[in-house]
């Protein structure tokens, strides 16, 4: 009866039985969660420094650029030469970054006003440029995702107990991590916006208590989120610096190496 | 001197008399320069993370690959009449994906290969021509390195033009292509999935019509005796051809298998 083989046999079922899957405790350990973010949809803005270092380097280019084959472009003596070589001269005028390397100007066709200079064809208007901020600037309001369009803005959530966190939520038995998230999100945000997720490893986690939240990033393409009332009472697209000051202390310090500053 | 700068500066602006500025649209840094620092950089490092486990026990089949080959565990008595089969030299080892070292775009070279400058060398100007207008930037006279006698090649002889592009030059460029020239063009779907030197390198070619198809050229086209296809050649810091083509995907540059689909095959 109690042969070697028998009681390798009672060991294997007792191992067995030591890693199932229905222990409730195993439940709770591991939730997943998004780190949904809108990328930065306008360029950054020019520090002064970087304005006056590009001025400085667009007059350097000027200055040592090599002459505009005239003869190449334009026939000689015909008009678009002599329209050409009248904007040359306004042109030259432009570049008081010397005074002393002012270059000598022909003659001056015409007094420069501001208005004058953008040539309006009769074919094409001139394309006008929508201003940085927005309405959602103007009003503040933080569900938007129009606000702060030079900034990447990060989703977070109101949960039961009031506290500001990232979307999260359960790892089901038999889920991978990355559909988990997927599914969390869609629970608790609303299936109506576009989604692309960043591979299926986390970026980052926080702990509270027993659980462990790993975060998925995600970047959100087209849609808006819509807060489920049962898990998330309202949503957020907030800056980085604006999740420091709503979010708890103790999940800031988990969170924050995250976030991009930009 | 600074005075007399904020006293024109406040009235006029450079570039004001044209509407637009030789440099990058507001001027501080190219924004495909920016968007690849800002939002894709980190996208690259996460998606090229493999865990150390998965990187053990890929190290674990590499070996096992080269010890089945040299043992020929499973194999046939090689045939003696067949060459010995040469063994892959084991691939280097691709560094690890971290922040410091996620494949970035380093230079582009433009360039265009002149058979008609072998006539007559004037024929080149256009070739220069073409590539200042489509660039922004001096084009580089290519000169032959060695004789060819079935072409009446000598060596010296000016054959070609290129631009080398870095920097936000690059950015841009590279902006125009991908959004405006090759969307433009007929029958393209994108670079093929076997392209890639191996050690981050992509080249796209492109015949004479594309060159028409770049928004510098629509006023001046009709100026240029001839028109040129050319070739495009991105180097990347990418170690293996995977990490290249994760980049320039990223970038925007569409991609296409290299097989046809089975269903074109069978078709009747």
């Amino acid at each position: 009866m109690f042969t070697r083989t028998a009681a390798l046999r009672r060991v294997q079922r007792v191992a067995v039985r030591g890693f199932s899957t229905s222990n409730v405790a195993y439940e709770s350990s591991v939730r997943a969660g998004v780190l949904l973010q809108r990328d930065p949809i306008v360029t950054q803005p020019a520090g002064k420094f970087e304005e006056a270092t590009d001025r400085y380097f667009d007059w350097l280019q000027f200055i040592s650029a090599d002459r505009f084959p005239r003869d190449f472009f334009f026939k000689k003596g015909s008009t678009a030469e002599s329209k050409w070589m009248d904007q040359e001269d306004i042109r030259a005028g432009e570049w008081f970054f010397d005074a002393a390397s002012k270059p000598i100007v022909k003659s001056v066709k015409r007094v420069i006003h501001e208005d004058d200079m953008i040539e309006k064809s009769e074919t094409s208007k001139p394309i006008a440029i929508n201003s940085r901020e927005t309405e959602a600037d103007a009003t503040g309001n933080e569900q938007s995702l129009e606000r702060k369009l030079d900034r990447t803005l990060y989703l977070v959530v109101k949960g039961a107990q009031g506290e500001w966190t990232l979307p999260q939520g359960k790892v089901n038995d038999e889920e991978l991590l990355h559909e988990a998230a997927r599914r969390n999100l869609k629970e608790m945000c609303g299936g109506k916006m576009s989604v692309w997720m960043v591979g299926n490893g986390p970026v980052g986690h926080s702990k509270s208590g027993e659980a462990s939240t790993f975060y998925i990033k995600g970047h959100i393409l087209a849609g808006q989120a819509k807060a489920n009332e049962e898990l998330a009472s309202e949503f957020k697209w907030i800056t980085r610096e604006e999740v420091e000051k709503t979010v708890s202390a103790e999940y800031w310090l988990a969170v924050k190496d995250m976030l991009s500053t930009i | 001197m600074l005075g007399t700068v904020s006293r024109h500066v406040a009235a006029l602006r450079p570039g004001v008399s044209r509407g637009f500025s030789t440099g990058p649209a507001l001027g501080y840094q190219a924004r495909l320069s920016q968007y690849y620092h800002n939002t894709l950089r980190d996208d690259l490092m996460i998606l090229q993370y493999v865990p150390p486990q998965v990187r053990a026990r890929q190290e674990v089949m590499e070996e096992a690959r080269l010890k089945a080959i040299k043992e020929n565990v499973g194999g046939t008595p090689p045939n003696p009449l067949r060459k010995r089969l040469k063994v892959r030299p084991p691939k280097p080892r691709v560094a690890e994906s971290a922040a410091h070292n996620t494949p970035y775009v380093d230079k582009v070279t433009v360039h265009i290969r002149c058979r008609e400058a072998l006539q007559n060398k004037h024929n080149l100007l256009s070739a220069l021509m073409t590539l200042q207008v489509v660039t922004g930037q001096r084009a580089e006279v290519i000169k032959a390195k060695n004789d060819a006698a079935p072409w009446k090649l000598r060596k010296g002889m000016p054959i070609g033009a290129k631009v080398e592009l870095t920097g936000d030059r690059m950015y841009e460029f590279l902006d125009k292509l991908v959004e405006v020239v090759l969307p433009r063009m007929k029958e393209y779907s994108g670079l093929r999935m076997d392209s890639g030197d191996g050690m981050g390198s992509f080249t796209l070619g492109f015949d004479n019509s594309a060159i028409g198809l770049f928004p510098e050229m629509e006023m001046v086209y009709d100026m240029f005796p001839m028109v040129f296809g050319f070739a495009v050649n991105i180097k990347t810091t990418a170690g293996h051809n995977p990490a290249g083509r994760l980049l320039l995907s990223g970038l925007n540059m569409p991609f296409v298998h290299a097989r046809k689909p089975a269903t074109e095959s069978f078709m009747l």
